[in-house]
């Protein structure tokens, strides 16, 4: 159950594990994105979660170099998904998220992609899959 | 004439040190608070400063440490438009007081 209180962003959401419905581990929130807005308290405006982010998170020329490198080489993309907090559905050691299945694919698509061209051709790969 | 409205990242904002317009360092962020709006919306309300946030963040049971000062800003007493460079827009002896 959420609290009604609100959170503390650093402890309870940042590097905390996602988890849908069905508890698929779906990534971690790589950082969270406060909207400033002139006269009014800064909104929590979504999590971030992709590598792109972590790396920036390390290193701002590290993340550049991240995103540059993706754009180039990887034929999956690299770009951040954002979440809005209203996706959150409980607050624990893990995060359970409700979010629809086309973000759930956008979450996994690295994984998604790795699967498809690492591990099925892999002798025993297709066996080995969930 | 439209409100300004700029994205920062948590990350950026967190460990750095907050200074008053004199210079002088306050503590570091080490915590930032919300609260949770009718719409669902999370706003920030607080942040949490010095050794003892550090603490809090980190969960440290209390017995186990001798307690810690905890500076407590609301979300208008620190300015954090150049996350890089939070400032203080209130005098220190505003900002509420905590142990941990």
């Amino acid at each position: 159950m959420m609290a009604d209180r609100g959170i503390n962003l650093v402890r309870d959401l940042l590097d905390a594990q996602l988890l849908d419905g069905d508890e698929r581990r779906l990534g971690r929130v790589d950082d969270v994105l406060l909207e400033i807005r002139d006269g009014r308290p800064p909104r929590v405006a979504a999590m971030e979660v992709g590598a792109a982010t972590l790396a920036r998170r390390i290193n701002p020329t590290l993340g550049r170099w991240v995103r540059r490198a993706a754009i180039r080489w990887l034929p999956v993309s690299l770009r951040p998904a954002r979440l809005p907090l209203t996706t959150l559905r409980a607050v624990g050691v893990d995060l359970e998220i409700d979010i629809d299945e086309a973000t759930k694919r956008r979450l996994l698509r690295v994984e998604a992609w790795l699967r498809r061209r690492v591990v099925r051709p892999l002798p025993g790969g297709k066996e080995n899959e969930a | 004439m439209t409100a300004r409205r700029r994205l920062v990242y948590l990350a950026d904002v967190v460990g750095r040190r907050v200074r008053t317009a004199d210079g002088r360092v306050v503590g570091r962020i080490e915590e930032v608070r919300t609260a949770r709006r009718a719409n669902g919306e999370h706003e920030v309300a607080e942040y949490h400063l010095g050794s003892g946030a550090l603490l809090e963040r980190l969960a440290v049971v209390r017995s186990l440490v001798t307690p810690k000062r905890m500076l407590i800003a609301r979300w208008d007493q620190i300015d954090i438009r150049r996350p890089e460079a939070p400032l203080l827009t209130c005098a220190v002896e505003e900002l509420r007081r905590a142990s941990r």
